[in-house]
């Protein structure tokens, strides 16, 4: 398995096989029902729904704990400021320290953070579902260009790379007595026999590789193909299709929730 | 059958920043087949010389090039890399910047090449397949690029241009960056390479395993080519070898002052199976 | 594509430049030399975020829409790897590279920067970067109001009892953003002084 810095999580369900196309599908689905809609059961509706994919994804606990993380912060903060500052607010519901909270500024929190919370949900699902090898495969048969997908690629790999790079060298230079620990000055010293050395090594293997590949051919002026596909089976086709049922029936009985 | 098929004619090269000559030949011509080991100080023009049976001089360097260089019958200056790589493949130095980073794993990055010239799905499958079981790589094939040791990082990369099947393979001091297990790997692989028929340019310092392998051994210093004869030929000229700031082998060192000491008057040797030949039957009481 | 002037490159092949073989093998290293510029930061716990010094470098090497993309996915993918305010910087990332890019178009920044030219790029810099990124900050935790008042002019209004957020924003982050690019901007003098000639210019 290649060293990679996305939080993919492989686990034995149909989820993590699906074609990642499929998951950016339902993903526009649910931005756009929740935006057409504007309707708070709904966005409770699918926010259910993707904890229920997770449990399907059997990666129910770290997704769990990943949103609450990440998200429990930022949904306090929200509330906080619209209580507090959002210029719709007029009835004071309560005061904490002498500070009022409004009542409809909570209420814009409340809504506009719980659509928020769940559009994000669905990101982080698709990030911890999705192997990311898979991304380019799949892109790249509905015309990602070529360049494009390179780059996704080396971005992913070159990353953790450095990062390992990044380490020996800080093992090294502590190892000839650099101190990364004391007085401001020193610590900002110490930061050019780090990075430097980096960066020039980076640099150099940059243009070496840049002669490598291209006496693989990468400047051929030729269409190029694709190793490594990821097609549309029919899991992909029965995802697709229930949600976009599911959405469409919310949208027309839209508003009678 | 031994037909010439890499031709260099009244050749000069120099970088753009610089008005010397960093490469001179008149007249060189490799036989199809034959295994070529290049020797040299270092800044001698050795991976210049590379680079432009590679086309890389001058497609992808900036300088000035007179004369040609001839692969069969297209001259690299009129042609371009896109067709000069499926007949030439170049590995040079440093594995890792040979990775490309586009295959996450080595099938993948095999694969990259044959992606860049437009093969289908089905030849891309059978190609890596074949490439792989012969390079002996299936072990690793699901595993990063990045994550194996540097030997097997350059069987990769081998594998990688054997895939495009070119008919000349170079390799510049592939084993400069490598442990000796790994760099007795790659030497071992080339040889079966040979066996099969490719032809090889080999530049390196281990004159040992070049001696073993080499049909013919170019020293190239100041951008000239010095000498050009068999491995024993070369290998044993030290003070050729001295000239041009290079040692001899430890063998050969050892004849050389025997016979100052004026306990030799024949050959001197270049291997230890060669000096025990020699030394056996200069003297009867070692047989 | 239209050209820009007689005598200029058209703009079109200036991109297709910029994204040529080396263009796109540097992209990736400009990213992780923004992570790992930042990561060492924060190891030796400076004060300063020393986070787009690959940008920068790219900015150099290639140029202005190169380093765009490079700061650009830098924020992108700190984003899905799960630091949920970092996507929306991504402009002032980008705007970074676009600014160093251009400035070294125009002279303003030499390969062998002089410590004025250091001094007022690096002013220009951190101004861009702060006039981008305040509003963006000030937007994204304030949230998008429902009663059609600009969030904005609230701020600046002073509505609820926080009066001028804006330029409270504005101006802690300038001094540090001044700071950050200012020793960026060295650390990135010294890298190109220590690349070989003949690698200027590919």
């Amino acid at each position: 398995m290649a060293l990679m810095i996305t939080s993919f999580i492989q686990r034995d369900s149909f989820i993590q096989e699906l074609n990642p196309i499929s998951k950016i599908f339902l993903i526009l689905l649910v931005i756009a029902s929740i935006i057409i809609l504007d309707n708070l059961y709904i966005t409770y509706f699918f926010l259910i729904n993707v904890f229920f994919l997770a449990y399907l994804a059997k990666i129910e606990k770290e997704f769990v704990k990943g949103i609450t993380i990440v998200m429990l912060p930022i949904a306090v903060w929200f509330l906080i400021i619209h209580g507090i500052v959002n210029p719709a607010g007029k009835t004071i519901l309560f005061k904490i320290w002498f500070i009022p909270f409004r009542k409809e500024g909570l209420l814009f929190a409340l809504n506009f953070g719980s659509k928020l919370v769940t559009i994000i949900s669905y990101f982080y699902f698709f990030i911890i579902t999705t192997y990311p090898g898979d991304i380019v495969g799949s892109f790249s048969k509905i015309g990602l260009p070529y360049k494009a997908g390179f780059l996704i690629n080396s971005s992913l790999q070159m990353l953790p790379l450095m990062q390992r790079r990044a380490e020996k060298i800080l093992e090294a230079q502590e190892a000839r007595g650099l101190k990364v620990k004391g007085k401001l000055k020193d610590r900002f010293k110490a930061y050019t026999p780090l990075i430097i050395p980096l960066i020039l090594g980076a640099l150099m293997e940059t243009y070496e590789r840049v002669l490598a590949i291209e006496i693989r051919g990468f400047s051929a002026k030729v269409k190029k193909t694709h190793y490594k596909e990821v097609n549309f089976e029919k899991k992909d086709l029965i995802f697709c299709f229930t949600y976009l049922f599911l959405t469409l029936i919310l949208i027309i009985g839209g508003g009678n929730f | 059958m031994n037909q010439t098929i890499i031709e260099f004619n009244n050749f000069k090269w120099h970088y753009s920043n610089n008005k010397k000559f960093r490469l001179d030949i008149q007249e060189l011509k490799i036989r199809k087949g034959s295994f070529v080991g290049i020797i040299g100080p270092t800044g001698a023009g050795k991976t210049t010389f590379c680079y432009s049976i590679m086309g890389v001089v001058p497609h992808l360097q900036k300088g000035r090039m007179e004369g040609s260089v001839r692969i069969k019958e297209i001259e690299t200056k009129n042609s371009s890399l896109n067709v000069l790589s499926q007949k030439v493949g170049l590995v040079v130095q440093n594995p890792l910047s040979q990775m490309s980073g586009a295959g996450l794993n080595v099938e993948e990055e095999i694969a990259f090449g044959l992606e860049n010239h437009g093969y289908s799905r089905q030849e891309m499958i059978k190609k890596v397949k074949k490439i792989i079981e012969l390079i002996g790589l299936k072990e690793y094939a699901r595993r990063s690029p990045f994550e194996l040791s540097g030997g097997q990082q350059q069987k990769v990369a081998i594998a990688s241009i054997l895939v495009l099947e070119p008919e000349i393979l170079i390799l510049d001091e592939p084993t400069g960056y490598l442990d000796p297990l790994s760099t007795d790997m790659i030497f071992t692989l080339v040889k079966e390479l040979k066996k099969q028929g490719k032809t090889i340019i080999f530049v390196s310092h281990k004159f040992e395993y070049l001696n073993e392998l080499c049909d013919e051994i170019i020293l190239i210093n100041k951008g000239k080519i010095i000498k050009k004869g068999a491995p024993t030929e070369i290998f044993s000229d030290i003070s050729l070898l001295s000239k041009n700031n290079l040692s001899a082998m430890d063998v050969t060192n050892l004849f050389a002052r025997l016979k100052k000491a004026g306990k030799w008057k024949k050959r001197f040797a270049v291997s230890v199976e060669e000096s025990e030949k020699e030394l056996r039957s200069e003297f009867p009481w070692m047989r | 594509m239209k050209k820009i002037a007689k005598g200029k490159i058209k703009f079109g092949q200036e991109l297709k430049n910029e994204f040529n073989t080396f263009g796109l093998v540097l992209i990736p290293v400009a990213i992780a030399i923004n992570w790992v510029g930042a990561y060492f930061a924060q190891l030796l716990k400076l004060p300063i975020w020393l986070d787009t010094i690959g940008t920068m470098i790219s900015a150099i090497l290639v140029g202005p829409w190169n380093a765009a993309i490079a700061g650009a996915l830098t924020n992108l993918i700190k984003w899905i790897t799960f630091d949920p305010v970092a996507g929306p910087y991504a402009i002032t990332n980008a705007a970074i590279g676009i600014t160093l890019g251009m400035l070294y178009r125009k002279g303003w920044f030499s390969a062998k920067p002089t410590v004025s030219q250091i001094i007022k790029s690096g002013i220009i810099i951190a101004v861009v970067a702060t006039v981008i990124s305040a509003p963006i900050t000030v937007y994204m935790f304030g949230g998008v109001t429902g009663g059609g008042v600009d969030l904005i002019t609230a701020m600046l209004l002073g509505t609820g009892g926080m009066g001028g957020l804006l330029t409270a924003v504005f101006s802690s982050e300038l001094i540090g953003d001044l700071l950050d690019k200012l020793i960026s901007l060295v650390v990135v003098g010294v890298i190109i002084e220590n690349i070989p000639k003949k690698y200027f210019k590919q």
